[in-house]
């Protein structure tokens, strides 16, 4: 049983599998994830298309689809209470007001027929005590806080650029002060200059509000910005698992090394080749035996197309699925 | 090698290959095909003429002579049936396809030119909407006369608007996608972009629209019948035989439920045909 | 000097809209050497991805020349441009939306031999083989159709199709930005490799300034329409002027945990380019504006060997003849 002290963690994902059944087979999108994230901490969910990293968040929120999603297993304790096991009603409560998500697209997460004002007043008054006046109050500081004019309130979505738009969704996802803030891609459908702005003000506000946050995205570069802790995903696994500093100084699984190894940087030398991961995700119908990475791994033995090594601590704190980590990528 | 499968025309081909799963479908076709048989040979299959009347032998029940039983007139309803089967489908088909080619072409071209062509295009599509379909059907069929041809004239024109509007909503959305600014840039000229990129992918939901409008048609074309205007008796057709035996629902309930069963029949079997080639056109169905 | 293969001059491309004209491209002049690629950057609206499409002829500019090889493209006839679509190719970004869902790979790589009459029947097959091989795609999926297909899949029948005709000069319209990083290595190295086997001169339009660096021998930096610097890879990245591309620069989000970071975040949005009003086009969001930059547009000045820049400020802090 998870302890209630301080210390616990705000999250606990323990053994977590989730499965589509659909026509061409079992999709097993998430299997036998572990995740914990601390009390105003935040962690980087970082994994390429289909890697399962939406997938996590919408289970943690009981939003899979069913059918043909189903949660086989797994339990995700929150705050101390199991959400798998909680009512319709709690779960009600708890989406948007204990935890709160901002979407990848702010111009489809928004509602085009009323004002930006209403929507973020909507939102308190369903999940706050707070009544009449001070609703509106509150709904202003919140624009206030995120940068929005107030006096923009009375103008709806689509007269808002991108960027603002993103403001606005994530003035609607802190007014209820949530303990866990999940942002899904939040900077991805953004200019680079915008997104700097949004990046910027995720990382003041969540000191600010005191809110843990759960970053999912495949950028590498935002997590570096924003997060204290990172998760690598592939093919459903957490392959990787460290504190920010040790992970991007000594990344030790082979798919981590490979992904930091394609990634462009600004200081590459023009014209050079980078270095590339050979090969494919797995179907997730049909996911190898052993280590799901161990068909595109240049360090795969036997063994580990056999069975998986599992989560082992090769440092304090960094957690790493593999047999054999550190292995040198010939560049 | 590879060869025969990557030139023959694979979109039609792998539709009929899913096509052939869904049972459904495939039943569908089968009650086609043999409606489409007893037309044909309607002659042979027929135990009596479609106007032998009988005096002995008026509005009697189903019976072994008369396995449907007989009009107001003593004529066989199971014959009449057979023989009203050939208007009635060439009325659904025929006249469905003037309006699938002429609408679908209209809207085809409007939506991919776009600007004024579609403007005025369009504009005669609304005006033509505007008035009412009868009284359009009728203006058409009075002014050709009476006569089966006329008929699926009549029917085919009042239906061009609906499959224009439909084609040309459909082409829109695949003009603005991308694959046609990649043709454009392989210089493709307007007539491939519309043959090989356009209509492939917006032709889907034309022709689902199509096998259901076959249903609409018959029963449209029995209206005019109706008025006067259609196939002139004594000659079959079923929705003439429904509205015939309209005065006789209370004691002679059979006269109408048999041509009913036969239209209705016909039109579960084309929504199911219809239903399945919605499906098996979508290209990211599996094969 | 090397021979200019695409040369653009004073090009503007506007568009009528509700309320105005749009000035997409507005006055710009570039120019490609012969086998090397520019990379134009700039940020979603900046009128990149519709300067690819005027100078292929897919739009039609409002005023200004093309020169492509020393004849003017926007003068072709009906046949000569036919056959400048064999010699300038583009790749597009999605390649979901670039390729025909009902084709398959045979028929997509297929398609521009026979529509330009290249070749025929068995030429034709044996062709498509050697292309799926050059771009890196297996024999047996000659049948498959591009759902069936990852995105990098799909990009290489992109390329591939691209390729077919032997164009001299092709646009890259993001062709990466839609793929995931361990792909878009992939794809990128593609392009560079065949870039060195065959010569070809590429324009490679993208917002990732980190996938520019890598790919591209010259940069010039787009904003709202315009050419606002110009410059040599190493040297732009080294020594940027325009405070867009300081800004643009110091933005970009990097894996390197030590790098020193300067960040300069730019206030409010990119203003509407509809009408817009004249100065320099940057001055609202600019932090280092002087009073003549609200008033008169600056124009494109060499401050440095091959270096351009289109800012009052900066030319006058130079001392380059």
């Amino acid at each position: 049983m998870p302890d209630l002290t301080n210390n616990a963690p705000l999250l606990d994902i323990r053994d977590l599998a989730v499965q589509f059944n659909t026509d061409s087979g079992v999709v097993h999108a998430v299997n036998g994830l572990n995740l914990s994230i601390h009390r105003g901490k935040s962690l980087g969910l970082v994994g390429e298309t289909g890697a399962g990293k939406t997938t996590t968040a919408l289970a943690l929120l009981r939003l899979i689809q069913s059918p043909p999603g189903e949660i086989k297993s797994g339990s995700m304790f929150f705050d101390g209470t199991d959400v798998l096991k909680m009512t319709e009603t709690e779960l009600r409560s708890m989406r948007g007001g204990r935890i709160a998500m901002i979407f990848q697209d702010p111009m489809t997460s928004l509602n085009p027929i009323m004002t930006i004002e209403e929507q973020i007043v909507e939102m308190i008054s369903l999940h706050s005590g707070l009544r009449g006046n001070e609703v509106t109050t509150r709904a202003r500081e919140m624009m206030t806080l995120v940068g929005i004019r107030p006096e923009r309130g009375r103008d709806y979505p689509h007269q808002f650029s991108g960027g603002m738009r993103q403001r606005v969704g994530i003035a609607i996802a802190l007014a209820c002060e949530p303990a866990l803030l999940i942002a899904d891609e939040p900077t991805t459908a953004l200019d680079v200059t915008i997104q700097a702005q949004v990046v910027d003000l995720i990382r003041n506000l969540q000191k600010v509000v005191n809110t843990s946050l759960l970053l999912i995205t495949h950028d590498l570069g935002i997590v570096a910005e924003i997060c204290d802790d990172v998760a690598i995903m592939y093919a459903g696994r957490l392959v990787e698992y460290a504190p920010l500093r040790p992970l991007y100084k000594r990344p030790m699984h082979p798919y981590t090394q490979g992904l930091f190894n394609a990634v462009p940087s600004l200081d590459s030398e023009p014209g050079g080749r980078l270095t590339v991961i050979q090969g494919l995700m797995p179907d997730p119908t049909d996911l190898p035996q052993g280590c799901g990475f161990s068909p595109r791994c240049p360090a795969a033995q036997d063994i580990c197309r056999s069975v998986a090594c599992g989560m082992k601590e090769y440092e304090p704190g960094h957690f790493v699925d593999c047999y054999f980590p550190n292995h040198a990528w010939e560049v | 090698m590879a060869s025969n499968i990557i030139k023959g025309n694979s979109m039609w081909k792998y539709t009929l290959i899913r096509l052939r799963r869904n049972y459904l479908a495939v039943a569908g076709f089968v009650v086609i095909a043999l409606l489409i048989l007893v037309a044909v040979f309607a002659e042979r299959i027929a135990p009596y003429g479609y106007s032998d009347q009988d005096y002995m032998m008026i509005r009697k029940s189903p019976s072994a002579a008369h396995w449907l039983g007989t009009d107001e007139f003593g004529r066989d309803v199971l014959s009449r049936l057979i023989y009203g089967s050939r208007i009635s489908l060439q009325v659904g088909f025929i006249a469905v396809s003037i309006s699938l080619v002429i609408g679908g072409a209209i809207g085809a071209v409007a939506g991919y030119f776009g600007g004024k062509t579609d403007n005025i295009l369009m504009r005669i599509m609304d005006v033509q909407l505007a008035i009412p379909t009868i009284l359009l059907a009728i203006v058409i069929s009075s002014a050709l006369g009476p006569g089966l041809f006329n008929l699926m004239v009549a029917v085919g024109i009042t239906h061009i608007p609906n499959f224009a509007r439909l084609m040309r909503a459909s082409v829109l959305s695949v003009k603005g996608m991308e694959f046609i600014e990649a043709a454009r840039a392989m210089g493709a000229t307007h007539k491939r972009i519309i043959l090989m990129y356009i209509m492939p992918n917006s032709i889907a939901p034309v022709i689902v629209q199509a096998t259901l409008s076959v249903a609409n048609a018959i029963l449209f074309a029995a209206t005019l019948s109706f008025l006067g205007l259609g196939i002139q008796p004594p000659y079959p057709e079923w929705g003439g035989m429904l509205s015939a035996a309209r005065p006789y629902l209370r004691g002679n309930s059979y006269l109408s439920i048999f041509p009913g069963l036969a239209i209705m029949i016909t039109i579960v079997a084309l929504n199911c045909i219809g239903d399945g080639l919605r499906d098996a056109l979508d290209p990211k169905q599996k094969r | 000097m090397s021979v200019d293969l695409l040369e653009v001059r004073n090009l503007k491309k506007y568009f009528s809209v509700h309320g105005g004209s749009l000035h997409a491209v507005d006055d710009v002049s570039l120019s490609i050497p012969k086998g090397s690629t520019l990379g134009l950057v700039g940020e979603s609206g900046c009128g990149k991805s519709t300067l690819g499409r005027v100078v292929l002829g897919l739009l039609e500019a409002t005023s200004g020349e093309i020169l492509f090889g020393g004849e003017n493209t926007l003068a072709f006839t009906k046949d000569r441009l036919s056959k400048f679509h064999q010699e300038a190719q583009i790749v597009f970004q999605d390649p979901f939306s670039s390729l025909n869902p009902r084709m398959s790979v045979y028929q997509l790589i297929a398609e521009p031999l026979l529509i330009n009459r290249v070749c025929r029947g068995a030429e034709v097959e044996a062709r498509v083989k050697k292309l799926m091989d050059t771009v890196g795609l297996a024999e047996r999926l000659i049948t498959s159709f591009p759902h069936e297909l990852d995105g990098g899949r799909r990009q290489r029948i992109g390329v591939a199709r691209a390729l077919a005709l032997n164009p001299d000069f092709i646009v890259l319209d993001e062709p990466v930005s839609a793929l995931d990083v361990s792909i878009q290595a992939q794809i990128l190295n593609l392009l560079s490799d065949l870039k060195k086997d065959h010569g070809y001169t590429y324009l490679f339009i993208s917002h990732n300034l980190s996938v520019v660096r890598y790919v591209s021998d010259e940069v010039a930096v787009m904003y709202l329409g315009q050419v606002v610097e110009k410059s040599d890879n190493r040297e732009l990245f080294k020594n940027p002027m325009h405070p867009y591309t300081k800004a643009l620069l110091s933005a970009v989000p990097v894996i390197d945990l030590d790098r020193p970071r300067n960040r300069i975040i730019l206030e409010g949005d990119v203003p509407s380019p509809i009408d817009p009003p004249p100065g320099c086009r940057f001055s609202p969001r600019c932090a280092a504006k002087g009073d003549r930059c609200a008033m008169e547009s600056p124009k494109l000045v060499e401050v440095g060997s091959g270096h351009f820049v289109a800012c009052h400020m900066a030319i006058a802090a130079s001392c380059y003849p």
